[in-house]
């Protein structure tokens, strides 16, 4: 019995980190999973105790250029965005002839003291740029964050 | 305790197979007795011998058996710690290098530098001026 104990710690470890990547459960978890490692892309993840000092847990920035043909175009890419929107309960966008230009959306927390974030804009020449981060910092802290000085 | 005239009765039916156990039970008592009628002495020897027996604890495992199990115990102890090194090592890798990664057209850097030069550069990305902002942007708390 204590065998089979053992066994289950030792798979709740090696699942684990798979579950602590919360943001996966969003849709735009698939942007960052397909845009992530391909050419022309960068893709940042960064849990260190640097951004702690910003009160963030966790930070993955994605800037890319989405396809122009296929199912994974701009349109993929906003439509994913606006499937995560609708959980928040925060919004605040920028919109350029109808079309998402930049968009700023505060999460519920995914646990108590834990904010989320997803951040998007979308650039010169096609070029996008995602961000999610987790932490206790406030909507404040980050706008002021993202102000330019 | 069994009269004499029960035991013989019993001891009758013991020979020819009839007893329950808990007649037997009741013979080994009655044989325990000091004093025995002449003409069942020659008995007490079976029914001591079988109340010994059954006093006796199930035989010990042979030391063969137990060291099999020493073994198999000790490799599953071997085999557990070796996974949950594993799973911690696999953690911290997860949760450490790649956690704290960039790619960069589809190649991993983990230098901490180039990796936060590249969230800076994404954020710069995001960032916007007074203007840009014209009261759209803000959350309300801050407007």
């Amino acid at each position: 019995m204590r065998t089979y104990i053992k066994y289950l710690i030792v798979l709740l470890l090696l699942v684990g980190p798979a579950a602590m990547q919360a943001q996966d459960n969003l849709r735009i978890g698939e942007v960052f999973s397909y845009y992530g490692k391909r050419h022309g892309s960068t893709m940042v993840q960064l849990s260190d105790d640097v951004i702690r000092t910003y009160d963030m847990t966790l930070y993955r920035s994605l800037s890319f250029r989405p396809d122009e043909k296929g199912s994974r175009t701009l349109e993929w890419v906003i439509g994913c965005v606006d499937q995560d929107k609708r959980k928040a309960k925060k919004i605040k966008e920028t919109l350029l002839d109808g079309s998402l230009k930049s968009g700023y959306y505060q999460l519920p927390q995914i646990r108590s003291g834990v904010n989320r974030f997803i951040l998007f804009k979308l650039g010169d020449k096609r070029k996008a740029t995602l961000i999610y981060i987790e932490g206790s910092l406030s909507s404040a802290e980050l706008v002021d964050m993202l102000l330019k000085k | 305790m069994l009269k004499e005239k029960q035991a013989r009765e019993l001891l009758d039916k013991y020979f020819e197979g009839e007893t329950s156990c808990a007649e037997e039970q009741q013979l080994r008592s009655f044989f325990t007795q000091a004093r025995l009628p002449e003409d069942l002495v020659d008995y007490r020897p079976i029914f001591g011998y079988l109340d010994e027996e059954s006093r006796k604890t199930a035989p010990r495992k042979s030391s063969k058996a137990v060291r099999i199990r020493f073994v198999y115990y000790a490799v599953s102890g071997v085999a557990a710690s070796i996974l949950i090194l594993l799973g911690i090592f696999t953690f911290n890798r997860h949760t450490g290098q790649e956690m704290n990664s960039a790619y960069i057209n589809g190649e991993k850097y983990t230098d901490i530098q180039i990796v936060h030069q590249q969230a800076r550069a994404a954020l710069a990305e995001v960032s916007f001026s007074q203007e840009d902002i014209a009261d759209e942007m803000l959350p309300d708390e801050i407007k």
